[in-house]
């Protein structure tokens, strides 16, 4: 069983190294909502590169927490998408229980993340999926 | 339809300044301008509203099921608490889609723009024309905490 997940994994790795890009993802982070570490990958000039994957983990997952709570205690909905911009970052969370997924890019000129990119992070949360369930 | 200071709610005078007032009328009639938008305004910190609610084109009444103000101010207060929870920069604003509906919170020292648009309109788009806004804004205010006098 350990061997299934462990290639599980590498299979939705080698999806999300496909996805990183100069111009956009920058890193892709998986992590259950408790904050269990499950996957990390980044581009090689991502300034984050050198945080502990543990605590990189617990924050994706308590940020996502905080957020989607926060969020649904105002709309009275379920919230599974949350985007946040900064001046030069821009960070996506999804949540597709019991994961999180959290990507960071660039928003070079304005640049959205853009929408077939952010089906290609829905199918690599449903082969998470399929591979860990 | 031009934003005038109508679109102001009458005792936000005391609270902003006639060169901001103008330039959040700016902003909100650049949103009034997007295809697809619901509704917009603009909040104090803590979610009293310094303008109307305004639609495609200008003043509307707040659409049935609109949250109160005061909750957009507590989520984005509660957002930035959270980023600085765990140790990060304040976000500048915060988008969210709920049922096919994205609504974006922008935060600019201490103001809350909220803006709701209708299911289906292009994300790309609203968000680039958004952070566009939101990015000025809040240059311009870093020029204001600088004691630049003309901003």
């Amino acid at each position: 069983m350990e061997n299934a997940a462990e290639s599980g994994i590498g299979e939705v790795e080698k999806i999300a190294r496909g996805m990183l890009h100069p111009k956009g993802p920058q890193a892709i982070l998986v992590a259950s909502v408790s904050g269990l570490p499950i996957l990390r990958v980044v581009r090689r000039d991502y300034d984050r590169d050198s945080v502990d994957l543990d605590r990189l983990a617990a924050w994706a997952a308590e940020l996502a927490n905080g957020t989607f709570q926060t969020a649904e205690q105002l709309h009275g909905r379920e919230l599974l998408r949350a985007e946040f911009r900064f001046e030069d970052e821009a960070v996506l969370l999804l949540r597709n229980d019991p994961f999180v997924l959290l990507v960071s890019w660039l928003p070079a000129s304005g640049k959205t993340l853009g929408g077939s990119r952010e089906d290609e992070l829905q199918d690599l949360l449903q082969t998470l999926h399929e591979e860990l369930n | 339809m031009s934003a005038d200071k109508s679109w102001v709610v009458e005792d936000s005078s005391e609270r902003l300044n006639p060169v901001w007032r103008d330039r959040i009328l700016v902003i909100l009639e650049d949103l009034a301008g997007i295809g697809g938008l619901d509704w917009a305004m603009v909040l104090d910190a803590q979610g009293q509203p310094l303008t109307k609610v305004i639609g495609a084109g200008g003043p509307v009444t707040p659409p049935v099921g609109m949250p109160p103000p005061t909750r957009f101010a507590t989520l984005a207060g509660e957002l930035v608490r959270a980023w600085k929870a765990v140790g990060e920069r304040e976000p500048s604003h915060f988008v969210e889609e709920i049922e096919g509906r994205i609504l974006i919170t922008g935060i600019v020292a201490d103001l809350v723009i909220v803006a709701g648009f209708k299911p289906g309109v292009a994300r790309g788009a609203v968000e680039m024309r958004m952070t566009k806004r939101i990015r000025h804004l809040r240059s311009l205010q870093k020029s204001r905490e600088r004691g630049a006098l003309y901003v």
